[in-house]
């Protein structure tokens, strides 16, 4: 083959790649152009939203245009802000549920608005806010922060640049969430770019960036990028804590997300130098996984478990996330048995204690009927001896009934003394023959 | 050479297209978007938005696409599209009475998560409760049995809206219901805490306005019941009822859970007494309610606390004299204890007393009073764990050898 035949075909070649990307991009542009056009044929701004094109280079407003329309909303922001303000004063929806409803119609009828405004105009609009000094100052910040919110939702950027930019963040409460929830909107869009914002930022604006908003950086990012997330927080200035861990981990949500969130956490774990500290995220990062595990059913955690396949330090964790739930009580017995197999003794009797008597308080029939069809075992025993604690204050007979099953020993005697105690109140000559029956003293 | 010449053009011929498109395309995008940021703030509406919006509100509604949104705006939390939920929300304040219900119809056929499925029920009942809550009661009382429903929990809320319709007829169901065995419960203590929710609901509308019909529907029910329910009621006892309550309570409540009922409605008002009538309100509501010694020694400590939350300076000699003064009215027995567990509280609650300074006043009191009860108190409670150091210090100043020493065991 001639050289030029390959220097023509490498040209096409990389053409091609070039107008392949081109191509993405345009359709991207397109879409995004399509639903604004719906949006403007929604708002009458279109003649005919057939021809758009047609249309788009009919409608040209000045810019004084855009200004007047931020000045006139502020205008009836600050107003919306006054009236709310009387009507709390008054009694709010205490005193009149209907207009409860009403006042939360317009609030959202101004949220839509703040959220088509574009940063120039939100300035304008911010500008009158903060102005409007007949406003409490609570209401005054209230409405900011629905203002930045709004603005966050398209323009996250525009947000933070504001706050760094003027001195209202220090006097808000609740700037730590705008600046945050901007943080982590942000990172999830373009995690790069909210990170050179932050790098550039962190130094001269600590006040801002502070550790709930780093934090908000993390979530944002781990929806993305897992691992990158995890990698952050060393260059953050944060610590492997729950909170933190719990921005990252708690960004996956589907089986598969929290997978790709697990190997990305295994990676991390390696970066740690010191076993407790390794174990202690290993098992923090597990637990708040494995917290919705309960309520989603037991099926589903097993199989996320067999595809997760984890280490026993990663099932202790697992096992201190999931929570006893009233919703899926008919699953506790299988909740149960799997402590007993995926853990050691000394992981397992606090899980088993918790879940037994839990489910006891609830339904202590069902409890009652899984304990007569479970096989022997430590784990039984840990079994009915929370079983028979836990009734012992409303049916002291039968938990002595439960207790006397129980192998001699230590454990045995601790539960017979237990009953004996919560027997005595309601019926001490009872009590004393059980006590005395029993050789308790 | 022909060869890359041909390809270059080519190439550059379709990129320059491309490129061009894209900036008309940019370009269009700044313009609307300028454009829909001026008119969206521009109110009122333009009658082409609210044909629209009428028009939406006419159409099928997707429920499988809506309940996917909602559940992805959920999971996104704060980095969710805030439009869509608006939207959503707007959509839902539209929607009607049969919309409502058909979508609650359809959800156990959508296919979605049980998580998903139970956020999305509770966020249709809602409206559908202020519309119709009789329909909603009728049709979803069996979620009260079933474990996995959120919609049970909107259910009290139903049975309030309905009862403040049509309270003899709200009433007269919710008995059928009980009779029906629809509130049994399955756990130890034989309580199903939503009798107790639906029975505040009902006590709550009934009781100001026929306080003896209330009563009888107290006595209907189990009686250690029955205190959880007027406590739950105390937020909405009024000046004028208040003897009528304090009547039911005494008529229906098992003794020992009266006290209970009335300290916290002490601890509830007293900040508002306080501020109206200084501490002779007080003393008229226990007068009132004819309180026991051991009802005024529980409501006098409420006072304390309630005193110290409502104060914006930290408290004073002069602060704890007058209290003092009043409680010696009322219990006491109780001075010199509560004036321990006031200076201990006041050292955790803002505006704070430095410990030194509060263990100091303690010591003043105990030494004054006579009894190691004012200190022994203080140096008894958590906050002098807390400040171990400091509070060793002050140990030698108890008297009784036993106590101090006991004091001293609990420190080191």
């Amino acid at each position: 083959m001639k050289i030029s035949h390959v220097a023509a075909a490498l040209i096409l070649a990389v053409g091609a790649c070039l107008g392949w990307h081109d191509k993405q991009q345009l359709a991207d542009i397109c879409q995004s152009r399509d639903q604004l056009i719906t949006e403007a044929a929604r708002h009458g701004m279109l003649p005919d939203p057939s021809n758009p094109s047609a249309a788009l280079r009919i409608i040209k407003h000045e810019r004084e245009d855009m200004e007047a329309g931020a000045a006139r909303l502020a205008a009836g922001f600050i107003a919306f802000g006054k009236e709310r303000e009387a009507w709390e004063k008054s009694g709010g929806g205490q005193a009149d549920p209907a207009m409860q409803k009403q006042m939360s119609l317009r609030m959202m009828d101004f949220r839509e608005r703040l959220m088509a405004m574009d940063p120039e105009q939100m300035k304008i609009l911010i500008a009158a806010v903060r102005a409007s000094q007949d406003l409490a100052k609570e209401t005054r910040q209230r409405l900011l922060d629905v203002s930045l919110l709004a603005l966050a939702n398209d323009h996250p950027q525009a947000v933070l640049a504001l706050v760094t930019g003027s001195d209202f963040a220090k006097d808000d409460p609740s700037g730590g969430y705008v600046v945050s929830s901007s943080l982590a909107r942000w990172a999830k869009d373009d995690p790069q770019a909210a990170l050179s914002w932050l790098r550039k930022n962190a130094a001269e604006h600590p006040d801002v960036i502070t550790d709930d908003a780093k934090r908000g950086m993390l979530s944002g990012t781990a929806i993305q990028d897992p691992a990158l997330a995890f990698r952050l927080i060393g260059e953050l200035g944060l610590k492997d804590t729950d909170p933190v861990l719990s921005s990252i981990v708690g960004a996956a949500h589907s089986p598969e997300e929290k997978l790709s969130t697990l190997a990305a956490l295994r990676l991390h774990l390696t970066s740690i130098a010191n076993q407790a500290d390794r174990d202690a995220a290993t098992t923090g990062a597990l637990s708040i996984m494995a917290n919705g595990f309960v309520q989603d059913g037991f099926t589903a955690a097993e199989r996320w478990l067999a595809a997760a396949q984890p280490t026993p330090t990663e099932l202790a964790g697992v096992a201190a996330g999931l929570n006893f739930d009233p919703g899926k009580s008919a699953e506790t017995g299988q909740w149960i048995e799997w402590f007993a197999t995926a853990l050691p003794p000394e992981k397992y009797a606090d899980r088993i204690q918790y879940f037994v008597a839990s489910w006891t308080y609830n339904d202590s029939l069902a409890a009652g009927q899984w304990l007569t069809t479970t096989p022997d075992g430590p784990a039984k025993q840990i079994a009915v001896r929370s079983y028979a604690e836990t009734i012992s204050r409303f049916e002291p007979e039968t938990a002595a009934q439960w207790a006397l099953t129980m192998p001699p020993g230590s454990a045995r005697d601790a539960t017979l003394k237990t009953i004996y105690q919560n027997w005595r109140s309601p019926n001490p000559e009872a009590a004393a023959a059980f006590a005395a029956e029993q050789g308790i003293k | 050479m022909l060869p890359p010449v041909a390809a270059l053009l080519v190439v550059g011929t379709w990129l320059g297209v491309q490129r061009r498109a894209i900036l008309t395309a940019q370009q269009d995008c700044v313009m609307l978007r300028r454009q829909l940021a001026a008119a969206v703030a521009t109110p009122p509406p333009t009658k082409a938005a609210a044909s629209d919006h009428k028009a939406k509100a006419g159409m099928p509604i997707n429920w499988q696409t809506l309940a996917k949104q909602l559940d992805e705006t959920q999971q996104a939390g704060a980095t969710a599209d805030m439009r869509v939920m608006l939207r959503f929300q707007q959509r839902l304040q539209a929607m009607t009475r049969e919309e409502l219900i058909a979508g609650l119809n359809a959800i156990p056929a959508l296919e979605l998560s049980a998580n998903s499925r139970s956020m999305l029920e509770q966020t249709l009942i809602g409206p559908l409760i202020e519309i119709d809550p009789e329909y909603v009661l009728t049709h979803f009382m069996d979620s009260l049995q079933d474990e996995a429903s959120g919609l049970k929990w909107h259910l009290p809320n139903a049975m309030r809206e309905w009862a403040k319709q049509e309270p003899a007829k709200a009433g007269a169901w919710l008995d059928e219901q009980i009779a029906a065995g629809k509130f049994d419960s399955k756990s130890l203590d034989g309580k199903n805490p939503f009798r107790v929710q639906f029975e505040e609901v009902m006590l709550g509308i009934l009781f100001p306005a026929d306080p003896a019909t209330a009563g009888l529907r107290l006595s209907a029910m189990p009686q250690d019941q029955r205190g959880e329910v007027m406590k739950r009621l105390l937020g909405s006892v009024k000046e004028e009822t208040q003897a009528a309550f304090t009547q039911l309570v005494r008529d229906q409540v098992p003794a020992n859970e009266q006290t209970d009922i009335f300290a916290q409605q002490v601890a509830n008002q007293a900040g508002k007494w306080l501020a109206q009538g200084g501490y002779a309100k007080v003393s008229d509501y226990l007068d009132r309610i004819g309180a026991t010694p051991a009802e005024r020694s529980a409501c006098a400590l409420q006072v304390a606390v309630a005193g110290l939350s409502t104060s914006t300076a930290p408290v004073t000699r002069e602060n704890i004299d007058a209290l003092r003064t009043w409680i010696d009215t009322q219990a006491p027995d109780s001075t010199n204890r509560f004036t321990g567990n006031l200076l201990a509280t006041a050292t955790q609650i803002m505006p704070m007393l430095e410990f030194n300074d509060a263990a100091a006043l303690a010591l003043q009191y105990s030494q004054t009073s006579g009894s190691d009860d004012v200190l022994g108190t203080f140096l008894e409670s958590w906050t002098a764990r807390n400040h171990k150091d400091l509070a060793l210090a002050f140990v030698g100043d108890i008297v009784d050898e036993k106590r101090r020493a006991a004091i001293l065991k609990s420190l080191q």
